[in-house]
């Protein structure tokens, strides 16, 4: 074949040949069976991780919504308490500031039973107040 | 083999609906039959199948991956299955032949992106005159030639796009018409027909730069 002639190419034929040459000669069936069967797991599994995730995140919201609702469930106590008792005490009043409960003061000057419960609340909250 | 291989029991035996379908689709009765038994869980006759089918998917997911061995063999595999998990989805009524391309074609995509290095690959054509100096002329083995026109035109594929290159080789060496490959690869017959022959005419011009001509 001279160098100026042109050579020709069966598009047909090279594409098949180069496609067969380049592809896996045989299928492999263990695998796809395998794969097939560890791919649903493998989202099972994933599923089952995310709902724990959500439930765990659903679980330490509510928890901190209870836990915020401490510092207000005493006075409530103190507060129903007090309208059921025949000897209601003679002044309660909350003061805020900023939203925050910055200062708490109650008294009773005819109910020594309320005074003594105030008290104990005092001396159990680590912060020094209610 | 898998040691999990069911028995492939004796085949569901064509209807005449089945016969009615196959004319309207296209696709060989017994496909048809394999790939129903296999969508019920029999992996025998999916085997069967995709033994029958393994020429066209491998070839076809080599021809998408531009001929690069590596990917080509994890897009055959990958499609295989998929394809053993999509056949009980397969709705009877449309192509098999589209259907499985269908899953190769995106199959074959998901390896080139996971892989984009090979698909960013580019050869210049100072690459192809190379390799056309370095090319045995001399030893006038046609193996040789053959070998190298091959490999010269596997470079030259690597040049159009993915989807051009599996639209090209399903129109010539499957011999998918112009319409089947509209409708698989849902778009227009003028598209399909430009696409092609825009295809075509890259890849002959790629050619005729190192010194090759299309027959």
């Amino acid at each position: 074949m001279s160098s100026a002639e042109k050579k020709t190419i069966d598009l047909k034929v090279a594409l098949k040949d180069v496609a067969m040459t380049s592809a896996p000669s045989f299928p492999d069936f263990a695998r796809v069976y395998q794969e097939a069967e560890q791919r649903p797991r493998k989202v099972r599994r994933f599923a089952l991780s995310a709902a724990l995730m959500a439930l765990a995140a659903a679980a330490s919201f509510w928890v901190g919504i209870y836990w915020h609702s401490q510092s207000s469930r005493d006075v409530a106590l103190i507060e129903s308490w007090s309208s059921s008792s025949s000897s209601a005490p003679s002044a309660v009043s909350i003061g805020t500031s900023n939203g925050e409960q910055s200062q708490v003061v109650l008294a009773s000057s005819q109910n020594t039973a309320v005074n003594l419960f105030v008290q104990d609340l005092w001396e159990s909250s680590s912060s020094g107040g209610l | 083999m898998s040691a999990e291989k069911k028995e492939s029991g004796p085949l569901t035996p064509a209807t005449p609906k089945d016969a009615s379908k196959s004319a309207a689709t296209g696709d060989d009765p017994l496909d048809l039959e394999l790939a129903a038994n296999a969508s019920r869980g029999d992996k025998g006759a999916f085997e069967r199948l995709m033994w029958r089918w393994w020429d066209r998917i491998r070839g076809y997911c080599a021809a998408f991956v531009a001929f690069d061995p590596e990917l080509a063999e994890e897009a055959a595999q990958e499609s295989l299955i998929r394809i053993y998990k999509a056949l009980p989805r397969w709705r009877k009524e449309s192509p098999l032949g589209g259907y499985l391309y269908g899953i190769c074609r995106t199959t074959s995509a998901d390896v080139m992106r996971t892989h984009a290095r090979h698909h960013a690959r580019n050869v210049q054509v100072e690459e192809f005159e190379s390799l056309s100096l370095e090319s045995p002329h001399a030893s006038g083995e046609a193996n040789v030639l053959r070998q190298e026109a091959n490999q010269l035109l596997a470079i030259a594929m690597q040049k159009l796009e993915p989807v051009d290159r599996s639209m090209l080789y399903l129109h010539e060496v499957e011999g998918k018409g112009l319409s089947e490959l509209g409708a698989m690869y849902d778009l227009p017959l003028g598209t399909v027909k430009s696409r092609l022959f825009r295809a075509r005419d890259k890849l002959g011009m790629l050619l005729r730069e190192m010194g090759y001509e299309l027959s």
